[in-house]
């Protein structure tokens, strides 16, 4: 904080700790504090998001339309993937952030607290008229639900009723708040390191951090930018996106998935990094490659910036245009593969323990694994165009960002919940958790690869009778990974309130800045800066 | 409390947020920034219209018709909120690849008031796109049509010798779009534009029918 603005009453806070009640939260600038109402917020999207999921899979438990309306079902599908990638990982990972950069860099707080602050606001903001999006339609004169998906292409997107005008301000509040948050990552890392600190000393969380934010600053102004047009064409008599009146929808397309691809990064990054802390902790042993998987990291940041019309091979480009496309796509599974192989040699011939966190490190790199190389099967043009808009495309997605994002997530809150709350989380419920998320969530995805192969479309609320019996098996494994998430709340609500003191370290073979202070840490985390090796 | 260097700090959030402000812009010149591209490297966007025609014309002038026949079928749509009726004055016609002909459409304005609209043509299969050529089109310039008003419309086409074998029949599709929005429901004879009528409730028990 800058000398002029720190007056005697912003002294004393400091020195006695949090402020109590309603101020402490709403007016906080503590990066512990945010980075908990992030994780919160995330939580409580995430639950939201995943009841969405269960109604989903329910209707399509068996053909024919049994619970849903079809325009109703579109905007579960579209709000869905809406909340869970806004709402639920992208908010996670920055708790994720808040919570652990300062500490991992040897800094007291994030470099720009009131920024900070503004950020989280801005996302419940947000959080708050993508619900309503979904509200208004049942209001009178309310007009159509989004029934777009969550790519909101025109024309569709230009005709759908007033909830369209709400989604287009939250993508606008959405992205102001993780452009705030990404530059104050951005400056933090760069200006606030502790003394000794080198670029190339910093934890991979931080790094990958570091490239997400970046990809973030790039790629969201492009989406407001495209959502901008969407809102003027709808009511302001420009045609960006209308053939009549000289434009075309199909530049929406490019510049959504010029957004949408870097994201898919966004989502995968900080998990990776994740991954990256708990593997070499729980094999005992140093990162295989430290500067190989920083390099690939940013590689894939990079090469994911130019390659985002794979999304759209089926819109009529050159043959020049799509084979670059395509050689550019298949590109990145080599400095994926590079993460991964990375992983791997840590674990060789490491002291390995299997705690609820290495689980899913270790499920990650095998699941995460399969959905790349449907990815790389998608990438490939004459496949893709088979493959375009069918359930193989959502299965391989899920099996991407679900082990990618959201098991990453899962591994970091098992890693950290004892650091931050002092306490240790339940081992035995946190694999009763992992085992019945692994159960779950294949039995859920793996049969929807064969229903996207034998033809059938997605977004689509009825299906042909003889995908019936995958669809069965695919409902089932649904619900069996929403029962999990109860688990998962159980854990968390148990460790917060109590449990077995963690110590300083956790884990015995936890290294790095955080792990020298205490469990919990206190509210400034260092407040002189640490000896850096 | 105060830690790193506080300038430092201000100059990278400036910059930070000039890379937010040029991204933004960037999202709007992507359109011109593209064709500039492709104009300074020659690369031609899939199927361009003016590509297409190109061919075909040159085609035209030195070959005389082939023996083989192809059906070329005629579909007028209009896009929502459009009061007007369109059709083809003939269905289909079957053509020898390198021949012109002539056909008509006509297309009439049911809406009480003065409504403008362009008609945009595709070409299905896609495939067929390169090979066929429109000399004269009503889709060149936008039509205005008074209030009741009925035109009939020429289009003068050219399907091109070099058609595929495999390709025997190809379709002609237009959809007439408009930019000005029709205003009250009543003068277009429908519901509100952008809004479908909602029959049932978004969110029903089981069993029930749509």
């Amino acid at each position: 904080m800058s000398s002029t603005t720190s007056t005697h009453g912003h002294e004393s806070e400091h020195h006695h700790g949090p402020p109590h009640g309603w101020r402490r939260w709403l007016l906080s600038t503590n990066h512990k504090d945010i980075g908990t109402m992030y994780l919160v917020f995330a939580f409580i999207m995430l639950l939201l998001g995943g009841a969405m999921a269960m109604l989903i899979r329910a209707e399509l438990f068996m053909p024919g339309i049994q619970l849903l309306q079809p325009d109703f079902y579109n905007n579960l599908v579209t709000n869905h993937a809406l909340i869970m990638v806004f709402g639920a990982v992208m908010p996670a990972a920055a708790g994720m952030a808040n919570w652990m950069l300062p500490m991992m860099i040897g800094a007291p707080d994030m470099a720009l607290p009131r920024m900070n602050n503004m950020s989280f606001w801005f996302l419940v903001a947000g959080g708050v008229m993508l619900v309503l999006s979904m509200v208004v339609p049942f209001l009178p004169g309310g007009g159509t639900p989004v029934n777009t998906g969550w790519t909101l292409y025109p024309p569709l997107s230009i005709q759908v009723g007033m909830s369209m005008d709400f989604l287009i301000f939250t993508v606008h509040l959405l992205g102001i708040s993780s452009i705030l948050a990404s530059i104050n990552i951005i400056v933090t890392i760069m200006n606030c390191r502790a003394p000794g600190m080198t670029l190339m000393k910093m934890p991979i969380f931080v790094w990958s951090w570091l490239v997400t934010a970046f990809l973030l600053i790039l790629i969201m102004p492009a989406l407001a930018g495209a959502v901008t047009m969407l809102l003027f064409d709808r009511h302001f008599g420009t045609s960006f996106f209308n053939a009549a009146g000289g434009g075309d929808p199909v530049l929406f397309q490019h510049l959504f998935w010029f957004f949408g691809h870097p994201e898919v990064y966004v989502l995968l990054l900080p998990s990776m990094g994740i991954v990256a802390q708990i593997i070499p902790t729980f094999a005992r042993k140093p990162l295989f490659g430290y500067g190989s998987t920083v390099g690939a990291m940013v590689t894939v940041g990079t090469i994911g910036m130019l390659v985002w019309a794979h999304h759209q091979y089926t819109i009529g480009m050159s043959l020049a245009a799509v084979t670059y496309f395509m050689i550019g796509t298949i590109l990145i599974s080599i400095p994926v593969g590079l993460l991964v192989f990375n992983f791997i040699a840590t674990m060789w011939r490491g002291a390995m323990t299997f705690e609820t966190p290495m689980l899913f490190a270790v499920s990650i790199i095998l699941l995460f694994t399969f959905g790349g190389l449907t990815g790389v099967m998608l990438a490939v043009i004459p496949g893709d165009i088979q493959y375009h808009d069918s359930y193989f495309v959502v299965a391989h997605f899920h099996y991407a960002l679900i082990p990618g994002a959201l098991l990453g997530l899962y591994a970091g809150t098992f890693f950290w919940l004892p650091k931050w709350t002092g306490h240790m989380y339940d081992e035995r419920l946190g694999k009763l958790f992992f085992w019945m998320v692994m159960v779950g969530f294949n039995l859920t995805f793996f049969p929807q690869h064969f229903l996207g192969l034998a033809g059938m479309p997605r977004r689509i609320v009825d299906y042909n009778v003889m995908f019936t019996e995958f669809n069965m098996l695919s409902t089932v494994g649904a619900f069996i990974f929403g029962a999990a998430h109860v688990v998962l709340l159980y854990v968390i609500v148990k460790c917060v309130r109590g449990g077995a003191a963690a110590t300083d370290k956790v884990w015995e073979g936890a290294e790095g800045l955080e792990w020298t202070l205490p469990s919990p840490p206190p509210f400034h985390s260092f407040t002189t800066p640490p000896d850096v090796r | 409390m105060d830690y790193g260097n506080a300038k430092a700090r201000r100059y990278a959030t400036l910059g930070l947020g000039i890379v937010v402000v040029l991204m933004f812009g960037f999202g709007f010149a992507i359109a011109p920034l593209y064709a500039l591209f492709c104009q300074v490297t020659g690369i031609k966007a899939a199927a361009t219209p003016t590509a297409a025609t190109a061919i075909a014309t040159v085609d035209a002038a030195a070959q005389a018709p082939a023996d083989r026949r192809v059906t070329v079928k005629f579909d007028t749509n209009v896009t929502d909120g459009l009061p007007w009726e369109f059709r083809p004055l003939v269905r289909r016609v079957e053509v020898r690849p390198g021949e012109a002909l002539k056909v008509s459409f006509s297309v009439r304005n049911l809406a009480g008031q003065t409504v403008v609209a362009r008609a945009v043509a595709n070409v299905v299969p896609w495939q067929a796109t390169a090979y066929f050529s429109k000399t004269e089109c009503f889709c060149f310039q936008e039509q205005t049509l008074a209030p009741g008003e009925t035109r009939e419309m020429a289009v003068r086409f050219l399907v091109s010798r070099d058609l595929p074998a495999g390709i025997n029949s190809l379709t002609l599709s237009y959809t007439f779009m408009t930019r000005t929005p029709v205003s009250s429901p009543a003068a277009r004879g429908g519901p509100a534009s952008g809004e479908r009528p909602q029959t049932a409730p978004a969110f029903a028990l089981a069993g029930s029918k749509i």
